[in-house]
């Protein structure tokens, strides 16, 4: 079977299709592969009582099943093979959607890694989560700032490390997910960019900057908040572990597989070497520059 | 896990669907008043992508608009059955807010101990929507007679609430009181408030939650119009409109009189006088005063009027 290696998320992960939004590995040669995807039949879901169709399985021993329906069913065993069911088109982009994105967060916790719902940006030399719910603003911030030049290490996933130097973020991939209306609003025209799914105005924007494969020290993490003006406010150290703690990405699947405890000496031990701020901004898109300013301004100077 | 079938909390907008859930929240904690921010965690909206994402795990903004609409569909059903990952973003759900017309593939009686059913006055309902969703009061009342009305399909951009079957204001009634079945229970917003302690310990029995004296009067007291927006003046609420200055403003009934034109007010007995005759708001003069006679419980079979 013909296959090819990738870097993503400091992995290597080797897959029997392309995946084009992804790096080539350009590590070792002889790193052994950490994820490997294959394409192959996962069995179905049962229904849940009633007659609905099950999304999500997850169990220790058997492992995670993901179905979208129509789309792809998708097994995730150890945290080292993911099997992917097409049902839909293999040429159309939104199986892919789904693989780099939730299926990659749900084997984070079989891999016993800690990972943010955040994305992440180096801005000269410092590197910063945006961490927060879905439509918090995290790919927006992200796409604010790379409009200006920075660098997008990951985008809604960022796997942390940490060792007694500090914290790390693993790079994913270059691609910022962003809706019609965000993008006319900052003046980028939509057509000709692919979408994140084919009937979705969501669109994949691929910044020009290119990240090293490498681990960047992580400087800070931002929570989105709408305000009148942007600023920047520390959170009280008591504070932020819950908030760090809130923010881990796809935490009942953490607590199904019994990672809850685990991961909260994590939050704590990364709150207590990252400082963490809430990012205030306006929700007019318009002013999204203003937001990038300010973080320019007062954390990379 | 064992499921606890969760009650549907059903009504159109702007009906008094979020004082009722007060109400619930207070009677399912002794009475006391009812934490807004916390609301989620006994009464969820169905339609709340990032509740809906809680109980799934599945993040709705890169699914498709029908693909939202099963996945809504799932979560009932997997909070019904007790399913483990449902159940731990929602352990303490007693019931979900609705807005959708009653729909068997979304809200079917087998998945739920039963369905509430909230209605007021469309002359009322109709100022606070147009308030709500900064809508003209034509605009409103033009929404309120379209049948098969849907709201949230925005194709540009993040909506955060799904797509749902609001329906014109008679087809949302008449979709749960004659689609639902049984166990149905009619509260008429007019009622509350003219006979908050008798309506208070139905709704209360209904739901199987403490029903007595004591319990009852504290949350009707807690839940007060004048309240319900002192704390939200200290708290905020994440449900407020954002073309609104509040979300709780006056709680009234028969606002409709200094509120409409009387064009608009027959405008709104054209679209609808069947349905508002069926409830009683069309006792007495002609639109004048909501009637505030006991309503009968309304089941599927006996609700014509």
């Amino acid at each position: 079977m013909n296959h090819a290696d990738y870097y993503l998320h400091g992995w290597r992960v080797r897959s029997e299709r392309v995946l084009p939004e992804l790096e080539a590995w350009a590590g070792a040669p002889d790193t052994p592969v950490d994820v490997a995807i294959a394409f192959a039949p996962v069995a179905e879901l049962p229904d849940i009582p009633g007659g609905a169709r099950q999304w999500l399985s997850v169990d220790a021993e058997r492992g995670i099943v993901l179905s979208i329906p129509g789309v792809a069913r998708f097994h995730i065993e150890g945290g080292t093979r993911i099997t992917v069911d097409l049902a839909g088109d293999p040429a159309a982009v939104d199986w892919r959607t789904f693989l780099l994105g939730i299926v990659f967060g749900y084997l984070c916790h079989q891999r016993a890694v800690f990972a943010l719902h955040a994305s992440a940006v180096t801005v000269r030399g410092r590197t910063l989560a945006f961490a927060g719910a879905s439509g918090a603003g995290k790919s927006t911030c992200a796409m604010a700032l790379v409009r200006r030049g920075h660098t997008l290490l990951t985008d809604d996933l960022t796997v942390l490390a940490r060792n007694e130097t500090g914290v790390f973020v693993q790079p994913a991939f270059r691609q910022i997910k962003i809706w019609r209306n965000c993008l006319e609003t900052v003046g980028i025209p939509p057509e000709g960019l692919e979408r994140v799914r084919d009937t979705l105005e969501k669109f994949a924007l691929q910044p020009p900057e290119r990240f090293v494969q490498s681990p960047y020290r992580l400087d800070a993490i931002l929570v989105p908040q709408v305000g009148p003006e942007p600023k920047l406010e520390a959170v009280d150290p008591f504070v932020a572990v819950p908030l760090v703690n809130r923010n881990i990405a796809r935490p009942r699947v953490a607590k199904l597989l019994d990672r809850q405890a685990a991961l909260l000496v994590e939050a704590t031990a990364i709150a207590a070497k990252v400082p963490v701020l809430r990012f205030i901004r306006p929700l007019d898109l318009a002013r999204l520059d203003e937001g990038a300013e300010c973080i320019e301004r007062v954390l990379a100077p | 896990m064992t499921g606890r079938k969760p009650f549907w909390i059903a009504s159109y907008p702007k009906s008094g669907n979020t004082w009722v859930r007060c109400l619930i929240v207070s009677l399912a904690n002794g009475g006391a008043p009812p934490e807004l921010s916390r609301m989620v965690t006994w009464c969820p909206y169905s339609a709340d992508r990032i509740w809906l994402e809680r109980v799934t795990e599945i993040p709705t903004d890169e699914l498709t608009f029908d693909e939202v609409t099963a996945l809504r569909r799932s979560a009932h059903h997997a909070l019904a059955a007790g399913d483990p990952l449902a159940r731990l973003a929602a352990p303490h759900l007693i019931a979900i807010k609705v807005h959708d017309c009653y729909d068997p593939f979304l809200f079917a009686p087998a998945i739920s101990a039963g369905a509430v059913y909230i209605v007021r006055d469309p002359r009322d309902v109709a100022p606070s929507w147009a308030q709500h969703a900064g809508y003209t009061l034509p605009q409103a009342i033009d929404d309120m007679a379209q049948t098969g009305k849907i709201l949230g399909r925005h194709e540009g951009r993040l909506v955060p609430a799904a797509v749902q079957m609001f329906g014109s204001w008679s087809q949302n009634v008449t979709s749960w009181l004659d689609g639902f079945g049984e166990p149905l229970c009619l509260l008429r917003y007019e009622d509350l408030l003219v006979r908050p302690h008798a309506e208070v310990a139905r709704l209360a029995a209904f739901l199987n939650l403490p029903a007595d004296e004591k319990t009852v009067a504290a949350a009707v007291e807690n839940c007060r119009f004048d309240v319900l927006r002192d704390v939200e003046s200290r708290d905020g609420f994440i449900e407020k409109g954002k073309h609104q200055e509040r979300f709780f403003r006056r709680g009234r009934a028969g606002a409709w009189t200094e509120d409409l034109s009387a064009e608009q007010a027959e405008a709104i007995l054209c679209a609808h006088r069947l349905v508002m005759a069926r409830l009683g708001y069309l006792a007495g003069a002609d639109g004048v005063q909501a009637d505030t006679a006991p309503m009968p419980v309304v089941g599927p079979q006996t609700g014509q009027a």
